[in-house]
Order: C-alpha cells, then structure tokens, then sequence
C-alpha cells in the first residue's frame, strides 16, 4: 500500500543546511537520541521504523536530499542525476552506483523482491559459523516488509514482449522450470519503466511512500537531510567501546559538498548507509575497535546489459498526458531466470529500457548504423544479466579520508561474464534476435550461431566491460566471533557496546539475488535485537 | 543505470587513466582547470561533435541543441559532476588536435591506447544521450514506424 508524505510527516524532515534557522531546528543538535540511523534506504528506514514504534526517539540522517513526489516526471532530462551517487573501483574496472536521496537505493531499484537461495544461506552459515540464523529466523520479517511494502507476486497476464522473449529463451535453452515469476513492490505498476527515477507514477514501494510515512506518523522520528555523516564518536571503558554520537557534515544542495561539521548525540548508532560508506564510517572513526575487520570482502554483483535486435515490436510507444511524455515500456521484469546461478553463478530479467540508455550502450557503432538502429528503437530489448560475484581483493579502504573500493575481479567472475554472454546470446538468437550487442567495449558482431565462438575466444578484464552494480554487499558480514566477522549475529559491532550496522554490509557472501528484500529483512533482525536489548 | 551516471563513471575511470599514465597524462596536457560551467568552446565543440554523430537533417527537423541539453543534464547534478564533465570536455578538445578535430570521437576508436578508445566512446555517448533523452528525438522513431 502505498503511503503519501503528508505535509504533517514532512514537518519532521529537516534539511541539515536549515539546522540553524530556527529554535526547533536547533533542538537537533541538543537532544540526545534513543538512537541515531545513519542512512535512510532500505536497511535505515526499517531499522527506524521498528525502533520509533516501540516508542524509542530516533533521529535518521540521510546524506542525500528530499525529492518530494511533486517533482518526479518522466523526463530523463531532468531526472537523471538525481537519486543516485557514483563511486568507481580504485583499480577503475567498474562503477558503484548507490541510492543518495531520502529513501536510499529504493528511489532507483527495479522493485523486485526476492529470497537468497538455500545454497546460498548455506554458504552464510559455513562462512560466518553461525547456525542459529537462518531461513525460519528470517521469514516472520520478510513477512512484515511484504506487508509494509505490498510485495506482489507477477502473474503472467502482465507478460510485455520482453518478458515473453525471457520466456521463450528459458524454453529454448532447455531449462523452462528456472524461470520464476518474481516478487515486486508494487500491486499496480503502470509499466513506465522508469523505475531508476523515482517512479513518476508513484506505485512503486519506496522507503519514501512505506516505512518513512509510517515511522513519521509517531512523531518519534526526526529525518535529517543533506547531512553526510562522517564518523562515529566514542571511547573506550571497561575494554568497551561505547558510542556517543555521530559527527556530521551538512551538504550543501546545489554544490553536495560537505561544510559545517556538528555531533548529533545518541545513545545507540546504526549504521545503515550501504555496503561502500558504512564500512567507511567505521574505518573513519577515531579509536574504533576491531578495524582489521571492517570494510574486508566486500561483494558487487557487478550487472552489463545485453540488448538485441529483433524484427518485430518489442515495446510500445508511450503518451502525451498533461504536456508531459508518460512512456509505456511495460512492466520492467515478471520473471527471473535462474537456470544457471548454482552452476555458474549468474542469472537475468528482461531489463528497463529508453532510448538514452540504449544511444549510450551502442555509441561504439558507426554514426549511420547507430542512427538506423535508434530508429528501431521499439524493436530492442536488453537483459540485465547479473553475476554472483567472489572477487580476488574487494576491500573498502580510506584515502586522505574518503573511502575507496580496492578491488580485482577474479578468473572465476570473468568467465561467469563470458558464459553468460555466450549462452544469453545463444538463447536470443533461438527465439530470433537479428543482431545481438554485449556489453564491451569492442564487442563481436553477433547475428548468427556461428558467431558465437568469437566469444569463447574473447579475451577481456572488467576494464573493457560495460559493468556497474548496485547490489554492493558484505565489508562487515556477521560472525560468530571477530575471527569470522566484524558483527554478531544480532548487527552488534564486535568490541562495541551500541555500534550496529544494519545493511547489506551484514551478508557474508554476495546474495546471489536482488537483496532489498534480505536487506529488510535483515534491518527488522537488527532492530527487534537493540529492543530485546534494551 | 541510468545513461548521465554511466557516463560520470566512464569520465572517472578515464580521469584514472590519466593520473597513472605519466605519459599519456602529458599527451593530455593534464593541468585543465576545472569550470562548474560549459563555456562557449565546449558549446561549440560539443555541437560540432555531436554533427559528425547525428545526420544533420535529424538534428534540423526535431531542433534540438546537444550542448544546451549537456549543460541542462548537469544543471541537475552537483558541482564535483559538473567540474568532471566540464574537465573532460577540455582534454577532448585537446585531444582533437591529434585526433581530426571534430571528428575526435570518431577517429578516437580506432586508437591503439585504450585510454583514447575509452574517451571516444565516453564523447560519443555524452552527445547521443544529450540527442536521445530529449523528447523532441522520439520523433524519429516513430516517423521510422509509419514508415515500416
């Protein structure tokens, strides 16, 4: 369901810039906090909102600004941007993409919901020697966000011409019973496909129209915008260390650089501002215990996109609604195809799609071939295909204070990449693609069977692969002591006495699905523990 | 991902390059002061680019003016985005100088050094997506349809 910001709820969110203009503002920087969360996406919002309603006063900073509903259209124009902030690997092979705006990654994920595997928590249990923290520990509050957020279940009634090629393909490469019809956030999605900005139309769940509304409502919570935090403060007593506050730097809106540095007092931190700056957080505060720990394995589920050309339409063309272009792409993605994540470590959906993205993808090609397909533009489609990821050296690290990803791909995700193209082309062509396009920067011509041992034969690094990701996860998974991880099971930081992260950073290997879902789930864990806690 | 990040990355990684390739740095002429601004060399640069990338009659018939869409696509962002964009646009031009003038982004990818391949297409996608994110574009693809 979906829940407006009512103009009651958006007294409590207070720009850090405004802290300073009035009295009531100023009671920011004196009150002392139940709790102070830092990041306001998914494992931020979650954490708050448990929190504010068992009655605690939590203030919630978020580095990014308010975008109001209001302002979101359909224009890539003036939405690109906007809701999301670049980081790219130290080594510079690939890009980190994060939410950076009031409701975190939720104001640019696709909405689909799902669970990790059983093989995958597995893995989690080996790695992190917990036992007790499993699938049945988990499912009441995936239950909880599914409520809060109305994840659906897809029907194949809202299968587009995508979606029915995703399909197809399953069929073709012999594996149909590995396509699922995935859970998204949203009981009437109106097909835009513009979920990367925002969702004009308002039906998707966002943390915006979910869990804020709601933890707003109590009037316990306080949101503080366009404030970066930058460490924990603390120190250390009994062989503890213990949180005071958190310093903070308001941004400034137009230039987002940080200025004006102040403490916001809190008796407890959590840490929830994704998998790249909470580790970095930690690292950045001054005597904070554990740090061989903080910030290791961190895990990208890096995603290219793979589009092709086809003979017939693949989309429609959208409308002119109140002087505004309101495209029609149809729903982004109802199935995932999973036939290859065990064995190979990589899967994919039928992806969004607008002309921009599709110019930048093949501006490799010669300016009138480029042009012609353009024309078509109804005629492509793209699959995100996405990699479980286990990097050789993936650690966040601080340079002159600003955080950093030291990171190389391993042998294993390379050829993850290259056996996914290969057969995520072979299928295409089945179900009759003209023209295939990979995600390189000089990629083989792919229009027949035949072409497809030029990519056995490819020969590249993440340098030449059109890549980014935005499942960024792991850096201070949980363990069942500081040898196995950098938090207990409960999100407590090990050698603290009220430090928690409550992120995706908590995951001990990459998800092998979308994580929002995992990362509520999660979040609500984290949360119900500081209660039981008290 | 949407195309302005990916392009802000692609510069990031080309800025990368730069600073650890001593002497392509200096092929570049590295010290370019950062501007939060296009000025009217980089408008009139971009614009003679981006006609080497579109056929001209597209640009006429929908009217649209790739720089003044560049400079509105970074009006959105932050200034760290705006002096990315503004200090690539600088080594480019003088990178043209090697490369064919306004034909850099075309001559660029046939560049032994990746680091010339990657600013090329880094250029051309900075020009199609300022073409291709406007509306007025959606035209063409769907004159191409009542045709077909």
């Amino acid at each position: 369901m979906i829940r407006k910001l009512s103009s009651e709820h958006r007294r409590h969110i207070v720009s850090a810039r405004d802290l300073h203009s009035s009295e009531n503002h100023r009671k920011v920087l004196t009150e002392v906090y139940d709790a102070c969360v830092i990041g306001s996406g998914p494992g931020g919002a979650v954490t708050a909102e448990t929190l504010v309603q068992a009655g605690l006063k939590v203030l919630l900073v978020e580095k990014g600004p308010f975008i109001p509903q209001e302002q979101i259209n359909f224009r890539v124009l003036d939405m690109s941007n906007r809701f999301g902030h670049v980081e790219t690997t130290s080594g510079y092979r690939t890009v980190l993409y994060q939410g950076s705006a009031l409701g975190g990654s939720s104001m640019i994920f696709g909405a689909v919901a799902m669970k990790p595997k059983q093989f995958v928590l597995d893995e989690w249990r080996e790695k992190s020697g917990v036992a007790e923290f499993n699938a049945e520990t988990l499912e009441p509050h995936y239950q909880y966000v599914a409520k809060v957020m109305s994840v659906t279940k897809q029907t194949s009634d809202l299968e587009n011409r995508p979606n029915a090629i995703v399909r197809e393909m399953a069929s073709a490469l012999g594996k149909p019973d590995d396509l699922v019809l995935v859970n998204r956030y949203t009981s009437a999605c109106a097909g835009v496909g513009l979920c990367n900005f925002g969702c004009g139309v308002d039906l998707k769940g966002t943390m915006s129209n979910s869990f804020l509304p709601l933890a707003l409502a109590t009037e316990k919570l306080t949101v503080l915008t366009d404030c970066e935090a930058r460490a924990v403060i603390g120190e250390k007593a009994d062989g503890k260390w213990t949180a005071a506050g958190v310093a903070v730097s308001a941004r400034d809106q137009v230039n987002r650089d940080a200025s004006q540095t102040m403490t916001i007092k809190a008796r407890r931190i959590i840490v929830a501002a994704g998998a790249f700056f909470s580790s970095a957080i930690l690292l950045r505060s001054p005597g904070f215990p554990n740090r061989q720990s903080i910030g290791q394995k961190v895990f990208l589920q890096p995603h290219a996109q793979v589009f092709a050309l086809f003979d017939e339409p693949m989309t429609t063309r959208g409308l002119f609604a109140n002087g505004q272009y309101v495209p029609r792409n149809g729903v982004p993605a109802i199935y995932n195809f999973l036939g290859y994540l065990k064995e190979h470590h990589f899967w994919w959906l039928a992806s969004i799609l607008y002309p921009a993205s599709l110019a930048s993808f093949i501006s490799h090609l010669p300016p009138q071939e480029h042009f012609e397909i353009m024309r078509q533009f109804h005629r492509t489609m793209s699959l995100t295909v996405t990699v479980k990821d286990d990097p050789a050296k993936s650690r966040i690290v601080l340079k002159d204070g600003r955080a950093q990803l030291d990171f190389e791909e391993s042998k294993q995700d390379i050829e993850s990449f290259r056996r996914c193209f290969s057969i995520a082309a072979k299928g295409l062509l089945a179900v009759g693609a003209r023209r295939v396009f990979l995600p390189l920067l000089r990629p083989p011509v792919i229009e027949k069977p035949s072409d497809l041992n030029r990519i056995e034969n490819l020969k590249f690094t993440y340098n030449d692969l059109i890549s980014y990701s935005d499942h960024t996860s792991g850096g201070n998974s949980y363990g069942v002591d500081a040898r196995r991880g950098a938090t207990d099971s409960s999100g407590l930081v090990f050698g603290t006495t009220n430090v928690y992260v409550a992120d995706s950073s908590l995951f001990p290997t990459a998800p092998g699905v979308n994580p929002s879902w995992t990362i509520m789930a999660f979040a609500r864990h984290v949360a119900n523990g500081i209660l039981t806690r008290g | 991902m949407p195309p302005l990040e990916d392009i802000l990355q692609e510069i990031t990684t080309f800025e990368n390059h730069v600073s650890r390739r001593s002497f392509l740095g200096a092929a570049f002429l590295i010290a370019v002061a950062p501007k939060i601004s296009l000025g009217k060399d980089d408008q009139h640069f971009l614009d003679a680019v981006a006609a080497t990338l579109i056929p001209a009659t597209a640009l006429q018939s929908t009217g649209i003016n790739v720089a003044e869409n560049v400079e509105h696509l970074l009006r959105t962002g932050s200034a760290e985005h705006r002096r990315k964009v503004t200090r690539f646009l600088a080594w480019s031009q003088r990178a043209s100088i090697l490369y064919g003038g306004e034909k850099v982004a075309l001559n660029a990818r046939g560049s032994r050094f990746m680091l010339v391949r990657k600013m090329g297409r880094t250029l051309s996608s900075l020009c199609l997506i300022a073409f291709w994110a406007d509306e007025r574009a959606l035209k063409l693809i769907n004159d191409a349809e009542v045709r077909t």
